[in-house]
């Protein structure tokens, strides 16, 4: 059926273009709306990961603040940052300073020699050394002690201790020490 | 209403719609589309030559009331002297009729709308069409042409349009070889009238639904009203006595219309007997008719003898023709209606139920009811439609609620927008998760390097302990010379799962021993008290790795003793020696396997965040 020249304006203008319009605004407030849905969604998501986040910062931030951990790891990384050999000579040397050489003296230093069972067994990054002291026990014991204390990355793998023939009763007392010690390195970055 | 033409541009066409449907209530009003003689309320005006009837139909009751008489009317004239409509008291005469009948409540009903219906009995006139459109059986545009261009459909450029309206009137029933139609003409003399009809209803917004009709057409059609349903048009001569003409139509052997004109009264009011006999006898001679019946009606109250009387002449020649008289003014039809004319009854009658029905009376269903004074097809276009309106109307108030619908809609998304905006998501800058997630992984680094140094650097193996436990496995009170002592840490086990050494601590120690002291030293073979002694130590020094006490750690003892003098020295003279009698070999082991807390990590410290 033809129709009139009435109908035909008004479809166009009454219905076809307004709800085109229409149809337009929805369909431009449904995209604008996804758009912020999707946006609003990723800034929740933002959100939830902020706070998952703060939350475990904000529990390791407690555990690190319980003990000083933080000036532990400071001075551990200062040990162990220095050169081992450097750092043990100038140590035993200020600690020795405080002996005589007839109480007690550093006779031999050098790369432990022979297989370990725990350095070859660790991934960790490690050095192993050879120290020989001829002196008294306890002098010994004391120089061990101060060492051990001012270096916490050592780690004692083996102690011989040994009487040398005397030439005369008088001249007994004194013991060789051969001390194995295994320091802890950092990994190289 | 100035109406825009139909090729005008939609977006006016439109504008047009929209102002129509605001300022008029024909998008409400079915009235305004409907026929004056559907209108519930109808005025029906009959102009003869010699007067005029005025009556008032209730459609709905069927009851009739006499009408308002119509004023005198007189016209105003332009500065050329020609009639330019109704002057100012014409004009306020008829909207107080109109005025009256609209608030009159006596015709059964407050009238919302009013159909007048003006018959035209006054005079009519027929013509034949150009004989191109003749034989053109398309009426309806042939009759837009004859309406728009009557000189070209009458082929007649001396035709003045000003003079009278013309309409077709199809002859139905015809064949294909006989004349198709004919023109019908009645006065513009009361065009000035009906158009103040329609400007006072569309003036006030009111459906007033006037037309102009041919009263000799309405009453051609309606005389199948007066007779028997039976009744056949075959060969029939009817003539319609009108006040100063008689219609003459005349019908073949298949009952079609063959001839429709008007006889003019020139002698008196009516025509005489001879008159009738020649206008008979010459146009059943010029059609070829044989022998035709005879039809006389009067709309004038003659009655039938009378009628009678006026065929004589006619009869006294033709005795053998069969004729009928009919006094329309007595027909049960008229009854109730205004000086029982019959012209306005035939209007109201209503067109044909039976499709078999007379060519006569078929034309009753369109073109006996033509509205001479109404708009062509081509102009009525102009207007639009109920429907339209309706489309236009029902358009509008859905774009309406579609537009609340968009607007709520659009309100509710922009709450949602605001809510969000203010919601703490919103405010959180784009890389703060980032920043604290890069915090976090600073953090867990920071864990895993304390917790990879504190694992590796716990104390589980010092020399100056190595050497007290020495030193306390001994009585402090003399009695022993150590010949040899040596301490040893190794790695037996491993756990591959936790990535975890094992750990044996080792304390082998030889010499001699006096007497006294050999007995003591039997109880160093003992495990129990060797561990006893090494969870001492452990407490006492708070070297945990000495403890024995867990059940990830092991304890072996392993003792030798002999009875044999040391063998003297210079350190040691004889003297001295004789009294160490009995020597020893002690081998104290204390391990703990890859699953206690102090194994050994093996794993290096991870550089990965």
């Amino acid at each position: 059926m033809k129709t009139s020249h009435h109908q035909q304006a008004i479809i166009a203008f009454g219905v076809a273009i307004p709800f085109l319009l229409i149809f337009a605004l929805v369909g431009g407030t449904l995209f604008g709306s996804g758009k912020l849905g999707e946006n609003h969604a990723e800034k929740v998501a933002n959100l939830e990961r902020f706070e998952t986040a703060k939350k475990q910062a904000y529990i390791l931030e407690a555990t690190m603040a319980t003990g000083q951990r933080r000036e532990e790891i400071k001075y551990w990384n200062s040990k162990t940052d220095q050169d081992f050999i450097q750092s043990l000579t100038d140590n035993l040397n200020g600690i020795l300073e405080n002996y005589d050489s007839s109480v007690l003296r550093q006779t031999a230093m050098g790369k432990a020699t022979g297989g370990s069972t725990i350095s070859s067994r660790t991934e960790n990054p490690n050095s192993r050394i050879e120290l020989s002291f001829e002196g008294g026990f306890k002098a010994m014991q004391l120089l061990m002690a101060e060492l051990e204390t001012v270096m916490p990355h050592l780690f004692l793998e083996s102690l011989a201790i040994t009487t040398p023939p005397a030439a005369a009763e008088s001249e007994g007392g004194n013991l060789k020490f051969r001390v194995t010690y295994l320091c802890w390195e950092k990994p190289k970055a | 209403m100035e109406l825009l033409d139909t090729t005008a541009s939609p977006l006016k066409v439109y504008k047009q719609a929209k102002r129509i449907l605001k300022s008029t209530s024909r998008a409400n009003n079915a009235a305004w589309y409907q026929r004056s003689t559907e209108v519930p309320l109808q005025w029906h005006i009959l102009v003869g030559s010699q007067s005029v009837v005025s009556a008032i139909h209730n459609k709905l009751s069927g009851e009739w009331w006499t009408g308002p008489d119509l004023p005198r009317v007189s016209f105003a004239t332009d500065e050329t002297g020609q009639p330019a409509g109704l002057d100012d008291a014409s004009r306020n005469s008829l909207h107080e009729i109109l005025r009256q009948i609209l608030a009159s409540k006596e015709f059964g009903m407050k009238p919302k709308s009013l159909g007048i219906t003006l018959h035209l009995a006054d005079g009519v006139r027929t013509r034949d069409l150009d004989p191109e459109f003749s034989n053109d059986s398309d009426f309806d545009n042939i009759n837009e042409l004859l309406i728009a261009a009557p000189d070209i459909a009458l082929g007649d450029d001396s035709i003045d349009p000003g003079e009278g309206k013309w309409r077709l009137l199809p002859l139905l029933g015809g064949s294909e070889d006989d004349k198709c139609s004919i023109a019908v003409q009645v006065s513009s003399q009361y065009e000035s009238i009906v158009a103040e009809f329609r400007d006072y209803g569309e003036l006030r917004n009111l459906p007033i639904v006037v037309e102009t009709r041919s009263s000799a057409l309405e009453v051609f059609a309606g005389v199948p009203a007066l007779l028997p349903d039976n009744q056949s048009f075959e060969n029939t001569l009817i003539l319609l006595q009108f006040e100063a003409f008689t219609l003459l139509g005349a019908t073949g052997k298949r009952s079609e219309i063959k001839l429709l004109r008007p006889l003019m009264h020139r002698s008196g009011s009516l025509l005489s007997p001879p008159e009738i006999s020649e206008f008979v006898t010459n146009t059943a001679a010029q059609l070829n008719l044989k022998d035709p019946n005879l039809l006389l009606v009067s709309m004038t109250g003659v009655t039938e003898e009378e009628l009678n009387d006026l065929l004589g002449s006619y009869l006294e020649s033709h005795s053998n023709t069969t004729y009928q008289c009919v006094n329309a003014k007595v027909s049960p039809i008229t009854e109730g209606i205004p000086e029982n004319r019959f012209e306005i009854a035939a209007a109201v009658s209503g067109a044909p139920t039976s499709a078999a029905s007379s060519p006569i009376h078929q034309l009753q269903s369109k073109w006996a009811i033509q509205d001479f004074y109404g708009p062509s097809i081509e102009d009525a276009k102009k207007m639009p439609s109920c429907s339209e309106l309706k489309l236009l109307k029902y358009g509008g108030l859905s774009q309406k609620m579609a537009l609340v619908a968009v607007f709520a809609f659009a309100g509710w998304t922009a709450t949602g927008f605001f809510t969000k905006m203010r919601s703490e998501a919103w405010k959180l800058g784009p890389t703060s998760a980032q920043e604290m997630e890069i915090r976090l992984t600073q953090l867990q680094k920071e864990r895993r390097e304390w917790e990879h140094w504190d694992k590796l650097l716990t104390k589980r193996s010092e020399g100056w302990l190595a050497m007290e436990t020495l030193l306390s496995l001994f009585p402090d009170n003399g009695g022993v010379i150590l010949k040899t002592a040596s301490y040893r840490t190794d790695s037996e086990t491993s756990n591959a799962e936790t990535s975890t050494i094992g750990l044996k601590r080792t304390w082998q120690v030889s010499g001699y021993a006096n007497p006294e002291v050999a007995k003591q030293l039997a109880t160093l073979g003992s495990r129990t008290r060797v561990a006893g002694m090494l969870n001492t130590i452990a407490e006492e020094n708070q070297a945990d790795y000495l403890s024995v006490e867990a059940a990830s750690r092991e304890l072996s003892v392993s003792l030798q003793q002999k009875q044999g003098s040391m063998p003297p020295s210079a350190q040691y003279p004889a003297r001295i020696a004789r009294h160490f009698r009995t020597s020893f070999d002690l081998s104290v082991s204390q391990s703990l396997d890859p699953d206690d807390e102090l194994a050994l990590y093996t794993k290096p410290l991870s550089t990965e965040p």
